[in-house]
């Protein structure tokens, strides 16, 4: 009888074990594991849940890209691939899958935005010192220095045949207004590839990519920087889904002389950076422009953005330099109130 | 001697029921008891130190014997009070983990870029309202 009463407890005790594991194991939201870094010259955080394997080993993976991304992307680290293509002296240069593709992207915007978005600046950021961490070394370039390096822009000087790029008038390339897009696009598919269902985000530098939607069918909550407060105060929210969202600003990488803010954005025709907007963050399904449409705004100024944003179906929530906020009418399917 | 017996009598269930009860306690402890406030100092991506955030401290990061940057903390918050820059250690930094200020919700970071630094919370009650911050880049 003692034995008959031990041997119904015991199952008695999996059956209840067993029904709670399958309530709270399947039935719970997926496990969401975090991880953060400062790599290519940001900060880095990936959100990440799976039923398929171990999230904690995916993410790690995609950390693991950043490695050969900044030996490839870095144009003032020597050595990289893109320092060595700048000083290839306009001879044919064999890049890698990963630079290809990113120059390519980045000339599909150069052409989509006539130059107004350009990716030879790369002459001009090192006269401003833009290219360091350094603030002693940000400064306001002598005119005749901004115009000797703007003879060396124009993205009509690279010329991509195969798997070869020749940069030509002794151009150099920055490839900072897509990359982060482009990085992020690629760790969002490296995700998916794990498990087309998963759940998380991708954030590399504020550029965000979604994986999956949170817990399977809820929006994850982004928040925009506000332009002029401390960095972890919001200005907006938006929900998204799946897609990318952006932002550029001047609010980083500046200067201010004699009253006047300069940053790291240039208009490729001056050689200075534009006053039209604080900040621009886009959303797109496409991540080259959810990074790159905000350079070119902060270039071409509001009505370009404008009429762009409609031409390219993407929705942006901008700050101009008066403090006021211009959105347009996509936004309005993004716009989250807490 | 008892020719058809009951599956289960009084006290199994009894037994059974006591099982679930103190299971089903156990598990809603371990999923509503919160874990300690505290902050994770990464460096090039690595746990660095795990801060308690219960008293009034400072403390100061190091990379092997650099000199990083200094933090102070109070009951569920903590800031950067001083960041140096690793790569240029004679000059100054722009400071933006600094200017960050206090850190008292979940969700909210301290960068410092050229240092490699991510310090970010657990365990606060405060959460931010968003999940992810799009900032220039």
């Amino acid at each position: 009888m003692k034995k008959r009463n031990i041997l119904i407890s015991t199952i008695g005790a999996i059956i209840v074990v067993a029904v709670f594991v399958v309530v709270f194991v399947k039935k719970s939201p997926p496990k969401y594991y975090t991880r953060y870094g400062v790599y290519i010259g940001t900060d880095v955080k990936i959100i990440y849940a799976t039923r398929k394997g171990n999230a904690k080993a995916v993410i790690n993976e995609m950390f693991g890209e950043f490695q050969k991304y900044e030996h490839i992307f870095d144009p003032w680290l020597f050595g990289s691939e893109l320092y060595k293509l700048n000083h290839s002296n306009g001879k044919w240069v064999k890049v890698s899958p990963v630079l290809l593709k990113a120059i390519k992207d980045a000339m599909w915007l150069a052409k989509l935005t006539n130059g107004e978005f350009d990716p030879t600046i790369g002459r001009l950021v090192p006269l401003w010192g833009f290219n360091t961490d350094d603030v002693k070394k940000w400064r306001l370039p002598s005119k005749k220095a901004v115009d000797r390096a703007l003879k060396h822009v124009g993205y009509k000087n690279v010329e991509i045949e195969g798997n070869k790029v020749r940069l030509l008038n002794g151009v150099w390339l920055d490839l900072n207004g897509t990359m982060e897009g482009y990085i992020t696009e690629m760790l969002v598919k490296l995700a998916r590839e794990n498990d087309p269902n998963s759940s998380g985000v991708v954030d590399v530098g504020g550029t965000v990519g979604v994986i999956g939607p949170k817990y399977g069918d809820k929006p994850w909550i982004i928040s925009i920087r506000d332009p002029r407060g401390n960095p972890n105060k919001a200005i907006a929210y938006l929900k998204l889904y799946k897609g990318f969202v952006g932002t550029s600003g001047d609010y980083e990488r500046y200067i201010i002389v004699n009253g006047k803010r300069y940053y790291h954005i240039f208009d490729p025709k001056t050689g200075y950076s534009n006053d039209y907007l604080e900040s621009v963050t886009t959303v797109s399904t496409n991540a080259i422009l959810s990074d790159g449409f905000g350079v070119f705004s902060m270039v071409a100024g509001p009505s370009a953005m404008k009429e762009m944003a409609k031409k390219l179906g993407v929705a942006y929530y901008a700050i101009n330099e008066q403090g006021k906020v211009l959105k347009n009418a996509s936004w309005k399917k993004y716009e989250y109130k807490p | 001697m008892n020719t058809n017996p009951k599956l289960f009598s009084k006290r199994d269930l009894f037994i059974i029921l006591v099982l679930a009860i103190g299971l089903g306690i156990w598990i809603g402890l371990k999923q509503l008891s919160p874990a300690a406030a505290r902050a994770v100092v990464l460096v090039d991506g690595k746990v660095y130190k795990v801060i308690p955030l219960n008293k009034d401290a400072y403390y100061k990061i190091y990379r092997g014997k650099t000199y990083l940057m200094t933090v102070q903390t109070k009951p569920g918050a903590i800031r950067a009070t001083y960041s140096t820059n690793w790569i240029f250690p004679e000059t100054e930094t722009n400071q933006v983990s600094v200017a960050t200020g206090w850190i008292s919700k979940q969700g909210e970071t301290i960068i410092s870029i050229p240092n490699r630094i991510v310090i970010y919370t657990e365990g606060l009650k405060k959460k931010t309202l968003y999940d992810v911050m799009t900032f220039q880049n």
